[in-house]
């Protein structure tokens, strides 16, 4: 899996969000259906890829690498809608080697569930999808409001469903990256320490008092 | 042991000195305040010239086998140069430092043998002095002290995981009522309470039920992926650090009563304390767990490493800390005497 099976579906809801926002009237239930199927059947492939890589990253990897920078300028470029991320060879050379990025046919992916480096990337992509959902979101929000005025009752379902959709698939990315820093402050090799030291000291204390 | 000066005492304006000739040496005398030691009331004097090179800090160079042990006297002399007690210099240079070590041996303080400055013997062994003892409540003092740096050090650990499960708690509320606001939708649609039959719905209405179950059970599917067994797995890993901070300052407690006990023995020229025996027989390898835990290995791991060691560990991350804690908890309850 790569971000760009992310980025295409969610460039699919933009852009019949936008479609549906920009129609003058949603009387014509069977045209705001067709968007609104669209729009829905994209957020739910985000929801299965996202279920299928939460479950792929184990949580972990939630550190700052060296090649961060070169996979979010990808990210935020194909995000952008650029193909070219605008980077030089040798720091896409250098993620290739660290397994952030993939090069096929002269493109750079970003793969997200092979090895330790997608585990990172995911984080990194996880993060960026949060902030355009929340866009995505705030046009939701102005479909269902004025479907609320001018739609039929099936249609204010409609989109109270697509917006309700996306609040809850921004919320599975709110706790899957809170678990990560849960599990990066938990297993990172200081605390892990501490805690383990201490108890052992507590276990030389117990020593001493059955001596 | 080979001593490195002799020494005089002498009052100047009132207050004692002691003047120390370096032995074979044509160097200037040193001069350095007598009463530090030479006072009638050990508290507050010679004390804290003990507490000053027993502290946390030096812990790890304390070396202690079988109820006898100390310090490098160069390490010592670390300790007591430019060190304050009371707001009071000891003294200010390290040469002064090196003849009040030496002078502290001289008044049966310490021992020095070799290049190590014994400051521990072993009451199992032999009677000890007060001096003596008052050197074991010392590093008493300095262990209960360390321990509370850790104990401090654990609770922001917590607190940080404290944050992270009430964030998920709310996440997880705001889930629930999702689904409970589209069963609520679904219910509506039907003349009663309780979910409608289909057959019985307008054809508009049954496009909406349509998308309304849909929506229910693809808010169902985001639950599953959210792993819901973790807020319980972390709630249950803050709950036993919890638990095993509690027991640690019971044990704690523990060692504030062998100090104190030991002092005041100290104090009244008693014997040794019979239940602070224990830690004498277990101050070595508790100050090497004490002393471990000051080295820090973050910086020593590539990142590439760290991430390939989370990856490793994730799946046990939280149990493994939860067994940890558990741990921690029950010997912590055992070192506290409640049980044995």
């Amino acid at each position: 899996m790569y971000a760009s099976s992310f980025i295409e579906a969610f460039e699919t809801v933009e852009s019949a969000v936008e479609r549906a926002l920009s129609l003058d009237t949603y009387r014509r239930a069977g045209r705001v259906r067709r968007i609104r199927s669209e729009a829905v059947a994209a957020v739910d492939d985000i929801a299965e890829l996202a279920t299928v890589a939460v479950a792929g990253v184990e949580l972990s990897g939630y550190g700052e690498w060296e090649t961060d920078d070169t996979v979010e300028s990808v990210i935020a470029a194909r995000i952008a809608g650029r193909d070219d991320p605008d980077l030089a060879v040798e720091d896409i050379d250098r993620a290739v080697s660290a397994d952030r990025l993939v090069e096929e046919a002269g493109t750079v992916l970003v793969p997200l569930t092979e090895g330790s480096g997608a585990i990172r990337n995911w984080w990194l992509l996880a993060d960026a999808l949060r902030d355009w959902l929340a866009d995505l979101i705030d046009d939701a929000r102005r479909l269902h409001r004025r479907a609320s005025v001018d739609g039929s009752d099936l249609v204010e379902t409609a989109f109270w469903t697509l917006l309700d959709r996306l609040v809850a698939l921004r919320e599975l990315l709110d706790e899957a990256l809170t678990m990560g820093e849960f599990v990066y402050r938990s297993t990172r090799r200081e605390t892990f320490e501490l805690l383990t030291d201490v108890g052992r000291i507590a276990g030389t204390i117990t020593e001493r008092t059955h001596a | 042991m080979t001593r490195k000066y002799s020494f005089e005492t002498k009052t100047i304006n009132g207050q004692q000195f002691v003047i120390a000739d370096g032995r074979g040496q044509s160097s200037e005398p040193i001069r350095v305040r007598a009463d530090w030691i030479e006072s009638d009331d050990m508290e507050g004097k010679w004390e804290d010239l003990i507490k000053q090179i027993v502290q946390p800090e030096n812990i790890d160079q304390i070396d202690i086998d079988e109820g006898h042990g100390g310090i490098n006297r160069r390490e010592a002399v670390e300790a007591l140069a430019g060190a304050t007690a009371d707001g009071e210099t000891i003294v200010s240079s390290e040469q002064q430092a090196d003849v009040l070590v030496e002078y502290l041996a001289e008044e049966d303080i310490v021992e020095i043998e070799g290049e190590e400055l014994v400051l521990f013997r072993d009451p199992d062994e032999e009677s000890l002095n007060s001096a003596a003892l008052m050197n074991w409540a010392a590093l008493m003092s300095a262990v209960i002290e360390s321990i509370d740096e850790h104990l401090e050090r654990v609770e922001d650990a917590k607190e940080r995981f404290q944050e992270t499960v009430d964030t998920l708690e709310v996440e997880q509320q705001d889930s629930e009522e999702r689904l409970s606001k589209t069963a609520q939708r679904i219910q509506n649609l039907g003349p009663g309470q309780g979910v409608p039959d289909p057959d019985t719905l307008s054809d508009e209405e049954r496009q909406e039920y349509t998308q309304l179950k849909e929506h229910y059970l693809y808010l169902q599917d985001i639950e599953k992926a959210k792993s819901e067994n973790f807020v319980e797995n972390v709630s249950a890993g803050v709950d036993q650090i919890g638990m095993a901070i509690e027991r640690l300052e019971a044990a704690r407690e523990a060692y504030d009563m062998f100090h104190n006990n030991t002092r005041k023995a100290a104090l009244k020229s008693s014997v040794f304390p019979e239940e602070a025996l224990e830690f004498v027989d277990n101050a070595g390898s508790l100050i090497n767990e004490l002393a471990g835990q000051e080295e820090s290995q973050a910086d020593d791991v590539a990142d590439e490493d760290f991430a390939e060691m989370i990856e490793e560990n994730h799946g046990e991350a939280v149990q493994e800390q939860a067994a940890e804690t558990a741990n921690l908890a029950e010997t912590a309850e055992e070192a506290a005497g409640f049980k044995r």
